[in-house]
């Protein structure tokens, strides 16, 4: 289970790397953009102890070895960016031929190698040097403004080559018979920008890669997002019909703060705390440390549970443990009073439960 | 569908209504788990304030229809500079929509904007994986208590 927390940046930044490593490893075979299957969901479920297992071996430090096309997360933007804008700074490197020779592996890789910053683990590795890093910016600046002057120009990209750098604060090369005044400069260093995030969205977006004009590309990223919404419509439509329902009450989910939602018991429904779950997942699991997985150290359901549910402990444990968060138990309690309400003998001990999803099952007539 | 089987289980309480309304809170709730968790990004802050509204009742559509109003004018002519006009605003038409796929789009310019779509991309992305195995756990617990 990932969970984001907006002040934790590294550990989100870490937890956000761990399904794109995920889906790379196993992806590719589910290929897991089959967007537009309404069933591709159902299909294509990943078993709950590879998925753990995968975070699993992501969680000792996302030391993944396959981190070539990967592409980093927010703070590549934060870091990437700001990287180019100093690589216009930086004094020209007098390497005009290597630029050219430099290929687009070995641009792919310094601006692999450069998202990559953002990992802890990597950053001794990556930034011995930081001077050679803002050589290879400004190479790549280079290299972007060759390579990203050419589906544009009309002119052949060598002509640029001949061309030396007008001013030294921005090395972006003037192309034959274009105007070199500052203002077209900074439009056309907007437009490499551009087409930069472009050329990071189409790493991001599968199977775009093949896909060369802007406006397909652009249609693929915006059926990318859309695709990934109807499945987020679409699980949560799985969610609810897997899980009974008393009776609805939306504003239990906003009720207040953030970690302690005002539960009214007989109120809250069951739909409500597995959505709450939900939403809890997302916010606790942010706070865990990422040992947490390894261990698994506080299952979620004490040894009385009835022995069935037991095998998945360790899923539910490493999934969703919070331990020693009182908001489960809040919310637990709370439950439990519905529970009572109902009628409905369970065989849980709930009190025994710490955020675990089980109390939906029993209410379940299967 | 899975709906489909599991609905005559439960009978008096899901019928098509009441379950397309349970799963509006949920996908809500994940969308407010969505929005809590990611980092500080102009979407996340745009999908709260959109879901604040929602809660309080409130149309959200005219605040992002003003915006549009107001910025359409960001996104013109960014594109397609070197190419020929058709194709600018076919790829112009394009990036609307994109703007009004990501929440907040509206606002941003070009350039921000394919920024907040990455990260919005890979929050997303997350938010479906989490699902999914919050889906896969509650199917694999039902098929062992069942």
């Amino acid at each position: 289970m990932q969970c984001l927390r907006a002040p934790l940046s590294d550990l989100s930044v870490l937890e956000r790397q761990r399904p794109r490593v995920e889906w790379q490893q196993q992806g590719e075979e589910q290929s897991d953009y089959q967007p537009y299957d309404a069933d591709y969901c159902m299909q294509s479920l990943l078993p709950v102890e590879t998925a753990f297992r995968a975070l699993h071996s992501c969680g000792g430090g996302v030391e993944n070895e396959n981190h070539g096309n990967v592409h980093g997360s927010n703070d590549c933007f934060s870091n990437a960016w700001p990287d180019i804008a100093s690589g216009m700074h930086c004094p020209v490197v007098g390497a005009a031929a290597s630029v050219e020779e430099t290929s687009v592996n070995a641009s792919s890789s310094s601006s692999s190698s450069r998202k990559r910053k953002s990992e802890n683990t990597r950053r001794s590795k990556e930034n011995s040097g930081s001077d050679g890093k803002d050589d290879i910016n400004c190479k790549r600046l280079k290299e972007e403004t060759g390579g990203g002057a050419t589906p544009e120009a009309e002119q052949p990209t060598s002509k640029e080559n001949d061309k030396a750098p007008k001013s030294d604060y921005i090395h972006v090369r003037a192309r034959r018979g274009q105007a070199t005044d500052s203002h077209s400069l900074a439009e056309r260093v907007r437009r490499e920008r551009i087409s930069q995030r472009m050329k990071y969205l189409q790493d991001l977006v599968p199977g775009c890669s093949k896909i060369t004009g802007k406006a397909g590309m652009l249609d693929e990223i915006i059926n990318y997002v859309q695709s990934l919404q109807r499945q987020v419509e679409f699980l949560s439509m799985k969610l609810a019909a897997v899980n009974p329902i008393m009776d609805i009450n939306i504003d239990s989910f906003f009720g207040g703060r953030e970690i302690n939602p005002t539960c009214k018991p007989g109120s809250i429904s069951m739909i409500g705390m597995s959505s709450e779950l939900l939403d809890q997942a997302y916010l606790q699991l942010g706070s865990l440390q990422h040992d947490m997985f390894m261990d698994s150290p506080a299952l979620l359901l004490r040894p009385d549970v009835n022995p069935p549910a037991a095998v998945s402990d360790t899923s539910l444990g490493s999934c969703l443990n919070v331990s020693g968060s009182s908001v489960w138990n809040t919310n637990l309690q709370n439950v439990y009073g519905v529970e009572f309400q109902l009628g409905r003998g369970t065989a849980l001990p709930f009190q025994s439960l710490q955020g675990n999803l089980l109390p939906n099952n029993p209410k379940m007539e299967m | 569908m899975d709906n489909q089987d599991v609905r005559p289980l439960f009978s008096p309480e899901s019928d098509h209504a009441s379950l397309v309304e349970r799963s509006r809170g949920i996908k809500m709730a994940a969308e407010v788990g969505l929005a809590r968790s990611s980092r500080d990004r102009h979407w996340s802050r745009a999908l709260r304030r959109r879901l604040l509204l929602l809660r309080r009742g409130t149309a959200s559509d005219d605040c992002g229809c003003q915006n549009e109003a107001l910025t359409s004018s960001k996104v013109g002519g960014d594109m397609g500079v070197g190419a020929n006009e058709e194709e600018a605003v076919e790829v112009e038409a394009r990036v609307r929509a994109l703007q009004r796929l990501v929440p907040g789009g509206e606002e941003l310019g070009t350039e921000r904007l394919f920024e907040e779509t990455a990260d919005y991309i890979e929050a997303l992305r997350v938010q479906v994986s989490a699902m999914r195995a919050l889906a896969c756990l509650l199917d694999e617990l039902r098929e062992r208590r069942g």
